[in-house]
């Protein structure tokens, strides 16, 4: 009898403790999970558009002399990028974490709340902002709109759909909230980013930490390298290769090194084989320098 | 070395740190009052400054309802000096240096003068004019 109950309460014990390991203090639990980034069937993965449309496409490209550099903006911006961005802080209660939102949220201890994952999606939009704005300026600009436009909807959508807030009154306020944390914080960072490091870590701790006083400054460290690392690599891209979303963020766990001249040369020459090739479609085309 | 040694040498290393210009958020001054009593240095008494939490919570009421600030953290010797490590090489700007993103990024083609404006401003150097400013809104130069 004794034992018995010294074994159920040892049960209740470890399922007490399990539960408390899964759950998070500001949980994400949503009714109905999104679609990683529309609803729309163009924007599914499994999506192939029919080689007739194609061909149609291709025709009225040529025929009515389209900028292709203006309409990739749209998918190319709005969606593989912002989708890279969104993916990185993504997680909801009771889930396992991704190996990026794990040094997010487990080794540099974040909370895990919504606006967190918002401060973390920020950061790297504004990453990839930073290079947008170093292509010719009619189309960086373009770009930079279509990726902001669709983090808001992306955002409004995930309030109502996933954090179960039902009052758009109430939506509204937090989507202007965080379009003025937007503001403040793509100042602080650039700021950061054209003066030192110190200034950066203030930046990130400011956002990112959310000024949190008692702050180990190793993570602070981390994350200033994990910044510095990123845009490196996004000036080392021409702009035909960023601007047709050839650019993966570096995950945590790996370090950049410096690219040697052999391997600058090896992606020069990859770059000139496919986009000078002759099979090169109306709609791959590019004015777009895949030398810088 | 003692940990109050230690903790001196943090202060130290943080006074160096540059002044915060954007905001009155201030990470310097946060962190100087957080090593300072561990050094056995007593904070300067304040004058009507707000707190960390009070101006946290006016820039955005949802973020954080309260700040965890602990008053009685233990610090080990070796934990500051992981602390000052880590320090050093933020303000040495090891990361700047050796992850150079060039004048491809820092004077940027599609608005070549961007960060410099936005130096000029931030230091109180002098403000653009309407016009000026509305140009470059439209032509990004």
């Amino acid at each position: 009898m004794f034992r018995q109950a010294l074994r159920s309460q040892s049960q209740a014990c470890r399922f007490s403790t399990s539960v408390a390991r899964l759950q998070n203090k500001a949980p994400v639990n949503p009714k109905q999970k999104r679609p990683m980034l529309s609803d729309s069937k163009y924007e599914a993965e499994s999506y192939q558009l029919p080689k007739v449309m194609q061909a149609v496409g291709e025709v009225a490209i040529t025929v009515f002399r389209l900028d292709m550099d203006r309409i990739r903006a749209g998918p190319i911006a709005g969606s593989v990028y912002y989708a890279e961005c969104k993916r990185i802080g993504l997680q909801f209660q009771d889930e396992e974490l991704s190996d990026t939102a794990k040094f997010f949220y487990e080794d540099l201890h974040l909370p895990r709340t919504f606006s967190q994952w918002f401060q973390i999606t920020a950061l790297h939009t504004w990453m990839l902002s930073v290079r947008m704005r170093a292509m010719p300026f009619k189309y960086g600009k373009n770009y930079q709109q279509k990726l902001i436009d669709r983090f808001f909807r992306d955002m409004e959508l995930r309030l109502h759909d996933e954090m179960n807030v039902n009052s758009s009154r109430i939506s509204d306020q937090y989507l202007k909230d965080y379009n003025d944390q937007l503001r403040g914080l793509v100042c602080s960072y650039d700021e950061g980013f054209a003066t030192d490091d110190a200034t950066l870590a203030s930046a990130l701790w400011r956002n990112l930490f959310n000024a949190r006083t008692n702050i180990d400054f190793s993570h602070l460290e981390a994350m200033v390298k994990y910044v510095r690392e990123q845009l490196y690599v996004l000036s080392k891209m021409s702009d035909r290769d960023f601007a047709t979303g050839k650019f993966k963020f570096v995950p945590p766990d790996q370090i950049v090194n410096h690219f040697t001249k052999e391997q600058e040369q090896e992606m020069l020459e990859r770059a000139k084989k496919e986009y000078e090739a002759e099979s090169l479609l109306p709609s791959q085309r590019s004015k777009l320098s895949y030398e810088n | 070395m003692s940990v109050k040694e230690t903790a001196k040498q943090l202060v130290k290393l943080l006074e160096k740190y540059p002044k915060e210009k954007l905001t009155n958020l201030s990470f310097k001054e946060a962190q100087l009052d957080r090593f300072r009593p561990v050094a056995g240095i007593k904070n300067p008494e304040k004058k009507d400054v707000k707190s960390i939490a009070d101006i946290v919570g006016k820039v955005n009421p949802y973020k954080i309802k309260e700040l965890d600030v602990k008053s009685d953290e233990n610090f080990s010797e070796e934990s500051l000096l992981h602390q000052i490590k880590a320090l050093k090489s933020i303000e040495s700007n090891k990361y700047r240096d050796y992850y150079n993103p060039t004048d491809k990024l820092l004077k940027p083609q599609g608005n070549p003068r961007y960060y410099e404006r936005l130096i000029a401003e931030i230091n109180g150097e002098g403000k653009e004019n309407f016009i000026t400013g509305m140009k470059t809104v439209i032509l990004g130069k």
